[in-house]
């Protein structure tokens, strides 16, 4: 029951309500009038969608793409995998439909389904006809006898098309098509080549199709969270031929547990660098797993596990010396991949530079599961006495400046750096996410401060440097009506050093600018 | 050969005994190359035999040679260190500290990343690592991964995982007011000596050290900037006032020291630096001079026992 039209209306009905005559849209006065005893619910659209997203997760054990049909279908492009389900004669679609539709009705849902060759047939059979497998080619007789309304097209149409007579498919298969584009435009005619398996529609599935996947079903449901890890490791071991014979090895992967009433519980891993080995991806499930905590539930337990690589990347064949040892580099991949399955891949981050001169924005934090090249900290492994590394190419190219370039010579004697060119830090070490407002006292209009108070305590300037002036950057929206920044570097009497700007110039931009703390020095 | 501590400190004394007799230096039994050798800058020295299973242990020299030798050739390598901050907001002079450290390792090459495992509520309290200044101190960022973590528990977790990585070479676990029990911090050293990873273990807001199996231990406290060039009007070198709290080996000491970016190298604050403050800011502990013993007095008058 939902409010339409301005009256509270029956949406969704059983089949015993059917039977005794109600109808979609009958007003809930009426439906009341009719059977006093009649039980309502609101009808609630997201709960709804959260049922029919359930649905199809739980489909996903039949094909990888699944898509909606809201609010009450589902598309299945089953393409390729019915004849896993053939037993032994037909190719399988027919025991697949009514696996489905019977693992359904066990769930306690009231379902209808069909397979044809394109969505737009099955989709008219399974919600007006009469269901079941058409065979390509018997698409038109199929749904030649049921109502417009099958063709999937707005209602203003409908029932148009209603008034003019043409209330079967039937009938508009033969009709000329020029004269139907122009009268009810293309969408019509689309909708009819759809129908009749003439015109192919693009599904859009819920889920990326993973690039490689490999499942096992359990004659009986598992709980034991171990046996699961267990065969995500077999699983991952079946992958790997698959993964050699492309030359790929995966960057994030997915282990799927379908637990036996319908829930699927899904875990996901990123791995710093391409990856096959079994014992890591089952290690990494299992730190995975042991995150989740409580969070984990078995209920009844898994009656299928499905591993899908998402992700992968080209990766060549590894080298593994003879005592068996793997290079630096993989083993600190290991590290990133067994912290981020852990903790979340979000929590393990490295500095990407960015070209401001907003102190605040001159770093992104980039999680290391998804950065490109990481290859590099193995390789810096066997770069020796050069700073930065060449190959890091980080540095020297973009935003941070290292000072003293001269070690890249190789020179160590302490002449070459003579004592003129060493300048003090400029930026703080430590950066507050959002600067920190103090009391200031400070000469005006442009002087240093001399003395402030940061989170209660009185600090007292002993000296300080600046101002460094940073202008906002005026051809971004949000810092139209940001003020400039003049920075100082101060450090108090008991040799802390503090970053301290002051917001606003005097009398140009502000009356009584205010002062931040916005980081610590060394 | 491993000698308790209390032998090996009774040792040292009776040969400061036979020293002062025979009127020479007592350290030049001991310490025949760090002290006397020509103060290259960065020695990578290897004390005792390579543990079997672990990579052979060197230690890092800081470059002062009276704190490199009185730790036996620096900071070492493969081992547990601990640096306590009394209060949380001298985060910025103990994590700098810390940094000063692995910009120095990074710069005696072989380095392949950095772990700073960071609780996620300490980056409010004391600010997040920031790019840019580490470059300044003279450290690649490239090469630091940052961690975040929740909890105390994930912390220890993490830094346990990267210590046991054979790739990593070093690991900074940064803990706020916690208070560990000896056997997690035993794990951590056990691990950094097998996965020859350097750990630091960075303690914030604890007033009094707690006992752990860190190899050594400095108290970190924030010094006024040493000049640059005999410029003294701005905040020039960073420095702190170090109190090497816990040594394995049995001297302990207080330091001065700043750090020079250009060349990776602490510079121990000199009498004209020391003038050029404008205050002193605490009585200097009568029994650990802030002014090496070594240099001058050469009696080790200074160092005491290993508590």
């Amino acid at each position: 029951m939902a409010k339409l039209k301005s009256a509270l209306r029956i949406v969704a009905m059983d089949a015993e309500a059917e039977r005794r005559g109600i109808h979609l849209g009958t007003s809930l006065a009426d439906a009341r009038g009719a059977f006093p005893e009649l039980v309502v619910a609101e009808a609630d659209e997201a709960v709804d969608r959260a049922l029919l997203e359930k649905l199809a997760d739980w489909c996903d054990r039949y094909t990888p793409l699944v898509a909606l049909d809201a609010p009450h279908g589902l598309f299945l492009d089953i393409s390729g995998c019915a004849h896993l389900f053939s037993r032994g004669e037909g190719n399988g679609e027919a025991a697949l439909l009514a696996d489905v539709l019977q693992r359904l009705a066990r769930q306690g849902f009231a379902a209808r389904g069909s397979i044809a060759s394109t969505a737009g047939t099955a989709w008219a059979l399974s919600h007006y006809g009469a269901g079941g497998c058409i065979p390509p080619g018997d698409e038109a007789e199929a749904i030649a006898g049921l109502p417009i309304a099958a063709l999937r097209i707005p209602a203003a149409e409908e029932s148009l098309l209603d008034r003019l007579g043409l209330k079967r498919i039937g009938q508009l298969i033969g009709k000329p098509r020029a004269p139907l584009a122009a009268r009810f435009g293309v969408g019509l005619v689309t909708r009819l080549d759809q129908a009749l398996g003439a015109l192919d529609e693009v599904l859009s599935p819920r889920r990326p199709a993973p690039r490689l996947s490999a499942e096992r079903r359990f004659a009986e449901p598992v709980v034991d969270q171990d046996s699961l890890l267990q065969t995500v490791a077999s699983l991952a071991r079946t992958l790997v031929p698959a993964l050699e014979r492309h030359g790929i090895g995966a960057r994030l992967l997915e282990a799927s547990f379908y637990r036996i009433d319908g829930e699927v519980a899904r875990a996901e891993v990123g791995t710093a660098a391409p990856l096959r080995a079994p014992e890591t991806v089952a290690m990494l499930f299992s730190e995975r797993l042991a995150a989740l905590g409580s969070e984990w539930e078995a209920g009844f337990g898994f009656d299928m596990v499905r591993l899908a690589v998402l992700r992968s990347e080209p990766q060549d064949a590894a080298q593994i010396d003879l005592a068996g040892k793997v290079a630096d580099g993989a083993d600190l991949a290991r590290l990133f991949d067994r912290l981020g399955a852990r903790l979340g891949e979000a929590r393990v981050t490295r500095f990407i530079p960015v070209d401001t001169h907003i102190p605040e924005r001159a770093v992104l934090a980039e999680p290391v599961a998804q950065s490109a090249a990481l290859e590099r900290f193995g390789r810096g492994a066997e770069a020796s006495r050069s700073l930065p590394p060449p190959e890091t190419g980080f540095a020297s190219h973009a935003g941070f400046d290292l000072p003293s370039r001269g070690r890249l010579s190789g020179s160590t004697s302490a002449m070459d750096f003579p004592e003129a060119a060493e300048t003090p830090p400029d930026r703080p070490l430590r950066l507050f996410a959002r600067p920190e407002p103090v009391e200031v006292m400070a000469e005006v209009p442009e002087g240093p401060p001399l003395r402030f108070r940061w989170r209660r305590v009185m600090h007292e300037v002993a000296r300080a440097e600046g101002p460094e002036r940073i202008a906002p950057e005026w051809w971004r929206r949000e810092d139209m009506d940001r003020a400039t920044r003049d920075y100082f570097r101060v450090e108090d009497f008991e040799g802390r050093r503090y970053w301290l700007f002051r917001e606003g110039l005097y009398g140009r931009e502000t009356a009584s600018p205010i002062w931040y703390v916005h980081g610590l020095f060394a | 050969m491993t000698i308790p501590a209390v032998v090996h400190a009774e040792l040292c004394r009776l040969r400061r005994d036979i020293a002062r007799i025979e009127g020479r230096l007592a350290e030049e039994d001991r310490l025949p190359d760090a002290v006397f050798s020509p103060p290259d800058p960065l020695v990578l020295r290897t004390a005792g035999e390579p543990r079997a299973g672990g990579k052979s242990r060197g230690r890092l020299a800081l470059g002062i040679a009276a704190l490199d030798a009185v730790l036996d050739g620096g900071v070492p390598l493969a081992a547990l260190t601990e640096i306590r901050a009394g209060q949380s907001r001298d985060g910025g002079a103990a994590s700098g500290f810390a940094l000063a450290l692995v910009a120095r390792l990074m710069a005696a090459g072989k380095f392949s990343a950095l772990v700073w495992i960071g609780e996620a509520d300490l980056r409010r309290e004391t600010g997040a690592l920031y790019a840019p200044g580490l470059a300044a101190l003279g450290l690649d960022p490239a090469r630091v991964i940052e961690v975040a973590v929740r909890t105390e528990k994930e912390a220890l977790w993490a830094f346990e995982a990267a210590l046991d990585c054979h790739g990593l070479t070093m690991a900074v676990c940064e803990l706020r007011q916690a208070s560990l029990d000896l056997s997690a911090t035993r794990r951590c050293a056990l691990r950094a000596r097998e996965g020859g990873v350097t750990g630091l273990l960075l303690r914030l807001g604890n007033e009094w050290a707690e006992p752990s199996a860190a190899e050594i231990r400095f108290g970190v406290a924030p010094a006024p900037a040493g000049d640059i060039g005999g410029f003294t009007a701005g905040v020039g070198r960073m420095a702190w006032r170090l109190t090497l709290e816990k040594n394995r080996l049995g001297p302990t000491g207080a330091f001065t020291v700043e750090w020079n970016a250009h060349e990776r190298s602490f510079v121990e604050r000199g009498a004209r630096a020391a003038l050029a403050d404008p205050q002193p800011l605490s009585a200097a502990p009568p029994d650990r001079p802030s002014r090496p013993p070594l240099a001058e007095s050469g009696g080790g008058a200074g160092l005491r026992r290993a508590s």
